[in-house]
């Protein structure tokens, strides 16, 4: 019996203190499977540009010359540091810089608008554009590369995401244009996020408006910086403050959300925006904002989240059509552009170009052209845009180092403007992530 | 009728060494009819014996050394008289009163017979019978007894006279056909010359007869080894008599048949062999073996024996022929040896009549249970994995990324444990294949892996059920606690997070776990009788099976291979079982052998990685099949059977929900420590706690510890898997439960038995809805997280990249997928899907493979740059893709940014898009040749193809100035290539591939993987466990005792 206690008391001790052991066990944990990020140069893909303008309506001849929407007076230039070829109605460059200029002297479109040519992406926002009454919105996909892309846009508007995407298939080396009014109708402020497979798209839109019979600007929307929590918009306002009638907006967007503080730069420094200071943005909506004080000068959103943002200038001239007096319009898109640690470079489209340079702190700006002459220098203080007038002609290709946000500004005697930004002209390297792992049938 | 009296000559040869002699002398006094001459031949020594007064003998030394040598020495002394019968006696043999006079007066009536023989009796019990005429077998040699061993001589024989053989022992023979034959033959040892001298007398003309009535004792010392002091029985001589049957066979087969008899030989000692295996007589499968060998040795008297016969046989064989045994007699005699065999064991084991009725009332109670049992298996198998049943039936697989793809051919399996070189990845050598031969039964059925893993895991809740139900039987005859014991061990939580992860080897070691107790139980003799009547067990005494040992051993090495973790731990368990379990602990003892065969590569890692430090461990902990990591949970959860996944009960917060997860493992523990207190069944209990306390800490040990390491062929490190310590523990905890339950029902008596019955029946009702609930928890929607495992369709890669494997080149796939995270993923293929089940390489804890020397292999190091450029559209990947052997990419379906970046690559060309992914081949750089595994590259010209097969490769070189064959896998030296049977020496490779420097023109190229050490443990391991299966055959060798 003493034994059978015994002998069961240690049975129990056994287990007690299997127990008891097995907690002092050291603990390893298993590494997490690894995933390799890899940084590869992509294959070098040509720059492309979307080509002319179009009349969203058509050539339409209404026997009076003033009334067609169409015009005989466009002038189309294009600008590269390569050779072109031809991708439908636009053109690729195999230069790592290229541009396009047109002015549309009448009609419907009349305007200044020239683009800078850009690399496919494969994932890229547009902000600008509207498809309310008067306004049209041409969403221009060039495909310079060997394979078809499959493009999906998903836009956004004031109420926020629309919610079927649009699946564009574009075919090797086409282009597809796309009247977004056709689709995505009565959107008063438009944002694409283009996402694309294989190797991207370039991605434009054609905005152009017209108040009744008279033109009220066209311009290309290009491609704005990824989102960001700090984006400047070189560009806002018209050269010429005196000018009556001006008027600028800054387009924002958040596709998580996001608290925003914008701040208006000119010549001088940052000064007071009203209002402006502490914005709250909805996920997936397009927020509007008018720029209060209007002179030539820059803006800056700085965000808790990533944004998107782009700016407009709207800027009177005389209407040649209409009665004496009566006011036409052109704009301006200048997409917002985040600190870059690379040098951008960009094509004249004008001689003796004027560029507005933004820096973030004090810089002595030098620009160079294409055989590394340094054809203009200037000091800029910090947080403050610049004008600056550069010794050099259409074609030249001008770059500036790291360390500011610009653009070129054209503006002409008869009351257009248009802005073209700068490019990387270095092809940015492509993050990977991969990893080995089994491969087995999903159900 | 001739009366003229007959002399006899009484010879009594002996050697000293049978204790009978006196008797012998004593039995020819007692003759009525003495013999006329008595002689005595003392050989080898022996002393002369005390003869009885009343007896004359004459007493010889011989120096002869075989029996015929001392009778001729006798005859060679004293001249022959006319009808002389020579009464031959061994110092063995006694005849009865009156055998003598009944022999004599048979001669005297049959004159033509040359020998006369008397029955054979027992020594000590002269009713029954020995031995009344022999035949041997019309075909081959086997000899035939005419009469059953033991039986009662009731007379019933009597009317028996001319048979082919009798026994010369106690017989008359006549002295002239004596000396015309020249004694007895050579070369049978002893054994067969009674029946070779009578077939002579036949064949010569003369008869044989058999005298019933003349009654001969018996003691058969030779037979029963008793001559040389040997205590085996009657298996002492086997081998000799049964070489000495075929040497009869050979000596009567016509020349021609005679080669045809010594193959027959052969195959039958093979065939005998393997029953004697199965019969667990291992000393008998030596004598088995030896037989033919034996007979080849006495090839100089066979001839001499075939020469002597021929020269004395005057008659046609056909006189011989009606008293040779036909097959259908043969079938007969075997048939009535097996029937009273059984018989007697019945007899032996027959209960009375009440407790006929007790044990009937017993099965009825136990089939119901036992159908109870199977049909809740089922159910709670549908219940919580219904879903995959319908899918596997109609032909899809189950897999998930632990588990891989279960549809792959048996050969890989095969493949995979006879060369010892893994395909996975880039391939590597090996430690051992146990696992893939684990599998490759299920893989040679019918329906092949994707099937029977599939029902595997459909159904392994209910064949758990079912193997815990027969493995509690041995521990209690109750059918209610036998159905909770079974429903326990099938739905415990470990088990079922095992089958939804697709653990296979945790699974199958669930399975097997019962097996082994059970057949550890049976083979002590430990397991329970039927109570009948007053709480008696039925039957009484229980042996111990050798055959359940075996099979013990069987599942041992199961459980070993499936989950190596348990070897160490269940081999200490059995060697402490083994000091409990008397007489046959060697039984026990020995059962770890085959695991240990089976698993030596892995100790002999082991100890030379410690032995007692982390690494060993490691090596020991190893998981070979499908690896994942789980969560880590306290060591007390773990005995309550936590897993760490629990689901999200209605109403309850999260400590409630892990507290229902606990619920079935809180009321095992309870019941075992119930069995604890109540001193009953004491050694079950405290061995099952043992089991229990050692499962607890290995599952402890195994999930603290990280033993899969990442191999980059897809495998991301892991800890171990608790759930084979956990079932371990669980079977502990069971085991004393049910054993303390055990007549429990029964005891006490009078208020106290009402009371201990209620309370029984309430815990046990309280056990039953647990087991319910249990079903009902986990098979709730909200069980997190969902199983991994998944049915999907049976192919996996688009046909044309299958196909391209299936061909001689066998180039391998790389595939691509991108995850929402555009994280691609990728992966080298050899199969149809990443294949896991074949089991994967062992490695050190640091990450080498074991079987390599613990040197890093070759792989391509920049596969993932590789794939990062083809996702970029990038160029340049395909020189690294095709020097390592991948021709064929293929992107997963939906991953259109990656067909993109594809499409733009000129240098891969586009296959084909299906819905199991698009397809590109890879172009070898600068040559037309498709990529392949293996490939000769020349010093100048293109390269050459060389056909693969598995680790085989083949092919021809033409016009070629030297150059070198390269194979896309790691170099290691255990690969051999020759060059039209010149082999090649390895050389450097750039890349670390395989490579041979070949300096011919032209000629046949063979390689291969050839690992010596592997080879050779893979053949132990293999006889050991082919013997250990033979064995765990439950032949009841007990009916062979009598006979033989």
């Amino acid at each position: 019996m003493i034994v059978k206690i015994l002998t069961g008391l240690l049975a129990a001790g056994a287990l007690a203190g299997a127990v008891v052991v097995a907690d002092q066990l050291p603990i390893h944990e298993p590494a997490p499977a690894t995933v390799d990020h890899l940084a590869i140069a992509p294959l070098q893909q040509a720059v492309a540009c979307p080509g002319h303008l179009e009349i969203p309506v058509g050539d339409i001849s209404s026997g009076d010359a003033d009334l067609d929407s169409g015009s005989d007076d466009v002038q189309f230039e294009t600008f590269t540091s390569g050779s072109n070829t031809k991708v439908d109605s636009g053109f690729a460059s195999d230069g790592p810089v290229a541009a396009s200029i047109e002015r549309v002297g009448g009609g419907d479109i009349a305007g200044l608008a020239a683009v800078t040519c850009v690399r496919p992406s494969m994932d890229q926002w547009l902000v600008g554009g509207a498809t309310t009454l008067g306004a049209s919105a041409r969403l221009v996909l060039t495909n310079p590369a060997e394979a078809p892309v499959e493009v999906e846009v998903v836009s956004y508007g004031p109420i926020g995401q629309e919610e079927e995407p649009m699946v564009i298939v574009v075919g090797p080396e086409s282009q597809r244009s796309v009247l977004l009014e056709g689709t995505i109708p009565e959107n008063p402020a438009l944002t694409l996020h283009v996402v694309s497979n294989g190797t991207g798209i370039v991605a434009n839109v054609q905005d152009s408006r017209l108040d009744g019979f008279e033109p009220a600007g066209t311009d290309w929307v290009t491609r704005a910086a990824d989102p960001g929590t700090s984006i400047v918009i070189p560009a806002v306002g018209p050269s010429d403050p005196s000018v009556e009638g001006a008027s600028a907006s800054v387009s924002l967007l958040a596709p998580e959300g996001a608290n925003v503080s914008l701040a208006l730069v000119t010549d001088d420094g940052t000064s007071e925006w009203p209002g402006a200071s502490e914005l709250n943005l909805e996920p997936g909506v397009v927020t509007v904002i008018q720029v209060p004080k209007l002179s030539a000068g820059a803006v800056e959103v700085r965000s808790d989240a990533p944004v998107v943002a782009a700016g407009v200038s709207r800027l009177p001239r005389e209407s040649q059509t209409g009665r004496d007096g009566s006011i036409a319009f052109d704009t301006m898109w200048v997409a917002g552009q985040s600190a870059s640690d690379a040098p951008h470079s960009l094509v004249a489209v004008t001689d003796s170009p004027e560029l507005s340079v933004y820096a973030r702190e004090e810089i002595s700006l030098r620009v160079t052209n294409q055989d590394g002459e340094v054809v203009a220098t200037q000091d800029i203080p910090a947080r403050t845009v610049q004008r600056v007038s550069v010794d050099a002609s259409a074609g030249d290709v001008l770059t500036v180092g790291a360390g500011v946000e610009w653009v070129q500004v054209v503006s002409t005697d008869d009351g257009f403007v248009t802005a073209v930004a700068p490019s990387d002209s270095e092809v940015a390297d492509l993050d990977v992530a991969v990893r080995v792992d089994g491969y087995v049938p999903v159900p | 009728m001739n009366s003229a009296r007959l002399i006899v000559r009484a010879i009594v040869v002996t050697d000293g060494r049978a204790g009978q002699l006196p008797a012998v002398l004593a039995s020819l006094a007692k003759q009525e009819v003495r013999p006329d001459i008595v002689h005595v031949v003392l050989v080898g020594g022996a002393i002369a014996p005390l003869i009885p007064t009343e007896l004359s003998v004459d007493v010889i030394e011989s120096d002869a050394t075989t029996y015929s040598a001392a009778i001729d020495g006798v005859l060679a002394a004293f001249p022959s008289h006319s009808r002389e019968y020579l009464w031959l006696l061994h110092d063995d043999t006694a005849p009865l009163p009156g055998a003598l006079s009944a022999l004599s007066a048979t001669a005297r009536k049959r004159r033509q017979a040359a020998v006369v023989g008397g029955a054979h009796v027992r020594w000590d019990d002269t009713s029954k019978l020995v031995n009344l005429g022999t035949s041997v077998s019309r075909f081959g040699g086997r000899r035939v007894t005419m009469v059953e061993n033991d039986d009662i001589n009731q007379g019933q024989y009597d009317a028996r006279d001319d048979v082919l053989a009798v026994s010369l022992a106690g017989a008359l023979v006549r002295r002239d056909v004596w000396a015309e034959f020249g004694g007895l033959d050579a070369g049978f040892n002893g054994f067969g010359e009674s029946a070779q001298y009578c077939r002579r007398a036949w064949m010569a003309g003369y008869d044989v007869v058999i005298v019933p009535t003349a009654k001969i004792r018996h003691s058969q010392e030779s037979l029963y080894g008793r001559r040389t002091g040997s205590t085996r029985g009657h298996h002492a001589s086997y081998s000799n008599r049964r070489t000495s049957e075929w040497f009869h066979a050979c000596v009567w087969a016509r020349w021609w048949v005679v080669p045809l008899l010594v193959l027959w030989m052969f195959v039958s000692s093979l065939g005998r062999a393997a029953v004697r295996i199965a019969q667990n007589q291992p000393r008998m499968v030596g004598a088995e073996i030896s037989v033919p060998w034996r007979l080849l040795g006495r090839t100089p008297q066979l001839v001499a024996a075939r020469r002597t016969s021929q020269s004395t046989s005057r008659v046609k064989r056909s006189v011989v022929r009606p008293l040779l045994a036909s097959p259908l007699a043969i079938f007969a005699t075997l048939r009535a040896r097996e029937m009273g065999a059984y018989e007697r064991a019945r007899a032996a084991a027959t209960p009375t009549d009440i407790v006929r009725a007790d044990l009937d009332a017993a099965r009825r109670r136990r089939l119901r249970g036992l159908f109870a049992v199977m049909a809740l298996g089922i159910v709670a198998s549908v219940v919580l994995f219904g879903t995959w049943i319908p899918s596997v039936v109609a032909g899809s697989q189950l897999s998930s990324r632990a588990l891989g793809v279960t549809e792959f051919g048996w050969h890989d399996l095969w493949q995979r444990t006879f060369s010892g070189w893994s395909d996975q990845g880039f391939g590597a050598p090996t430690l051992d294949g146990t696992f893939a031969a684990l599998l490759t039964p299920l893989g040679a059925m019918p329906g092949g892996t994707r099937l029977w893993i599939g029902l595997l895991l459909c159904f392994a809740v209910a064949l758990a059920t079912a193997s815990a139900w027969f493995a509690a039987g041995a521990a209690t005859r109750s059918a209610t606690v036998r159905v909770l014991v079974a429903l326990a061990y099938g739905v415990w939580p470990f088990y079922l997070q095992a089958i939804g992860d697709g653990r296979i080897g945790a699974v199958i070691t669930h399975l097997a776990l019962p097996w082994f107790v059970f057949a550890v139980v049976r083979a002590v003799g430990w397991h329970r009788g039927e109570l009948v009547g007053d709480s008696e067990e039925f039957p009484k005494r229980r042996r111990g099976s050798a055959s359940a040992g075996v099979g013990a051993a069987v599942m041992m090495a199961v459980i070993a291979v499936a989950t190596p973790v348990l070897l160490v731990p269940l081999t200490l368990l059995v060697l402490v079982t083994g000091a409990f379990a008397g007489r046959n602990r060697w039984r026990v003892w020995a059962m770890p052998f085959p695991a240990l065969v089976a698993s030596g590569p892995a100790i002999i890692a082991a100890w030379q990685a410690g032995p007692f430090n982390g690494a060993a461990w490691h090596v020991l902990a190893r998981e070979p099949g499908p690896s994942l990591v789980s969560p880590l949970t306290r060591p007390w959860e773990l005995l309550l059977g936590f897993t760490g996944f629990y689901t999200d009960v209605p109403g309850l917060d999260d400590s409630g929900d892990r507290s229902v997860a606990m619920v079935l493992g809180a009321i095992v523990v309870a019941a075992a420590l119930v069995a604890l207190v109540s001193r009953r069944a004491t050694l079950a209990v405290r061995l099952g706690f043992l089991v229990a306390a050692v499962g607890l800490v290995v599952a402890a040990a195994a999930q603290r510890s990280v033993v899969t390491l990442a191999d980059g062929a897809g495998q991301a490190d892991a800890n171990g898997w608790a759930g084979a310590g956990s079932s371990l523990a669980l079977i502990g905890l069971l085991m004393a439960a049910a054993a303390a339950s055990h007549g429990a029902w029964r005891a006490g008596k009078g208020k106290s038995r009402a009371l201990r019955r209620t309370a029984s029946a309430v815990a046990l009702a309280v056990a039953g809805l647990v087991l319910v609930g249990q079903v009902g928890v986990s098979s709730w929607p909200s069980q997190a997280p969902q199983p991994e495992v998944s049915a999907a369709r049976a192919d996996v890669l688009p046909l044309v990249a299958g196909l391209q494997q299936t061909a001689t080149a066998q180039p391998r796939v790389l595939t691509l997928s991108m995850n929402a995270d555009s994280v691609v993923s990728y992966s080298v293929l050899t199969d149809d899907g990443s294949v896991w089940l074949t089991g994967r390489p062992a490695r050190s804890s640091t990450g080498e493979v074991l079987a390599a020397g613990g040197e890093p292999l070759a792989s391509p190091q920049s596969l993932s740059d590789a794939v990062a450029t083809l996702v970029g559209g990038g160029a340049g990947a395909d020189v690294e893709l095709a020097a390592w052997g991948i021709g064929v990419i293929t992107v997963a379906p939906d991953s259109p940014r990656l067909e993109g970046a594809l499409a733009q690559i000129t240098d891969l060309q586009l296959m084909g898009v299906s819905t199991r992914g698009t397809s590109y081949a890879v172009a070898r750089p600068g040559s037309d040749v498709p990529v392949s595994r293996a490939w000769f590259e020349p010093a100048d010209g293109d390269v050459q193809m060389l056909d693969t097969y598995g680790t085989l490769s083949h092919g021809d070189i033409t016009n070629a100035q030297g150059g070198r064959v390269v194979v896309a896998v790691p170099a290691d030296p255990r690969w051999q290539a020759s060059l039209d049977g010149v082999s090649l020496a390895q050389v450097a490779d750039d890349y670390g591939r395989l490579a041979f420097a070949v300096e011919a023109d032209a000629g046949t190229i063979d390689l291969d993987y050839d690992d010596g050490d592997y080879s050779r443990w893979w053949w132990a391991a293999a006889i050991v466990v082919a013997w250990s299966l033979l064995g765990s055959i439950p032949l009841n060798d007990r009916r062979y005792r009598a006979v033989r």
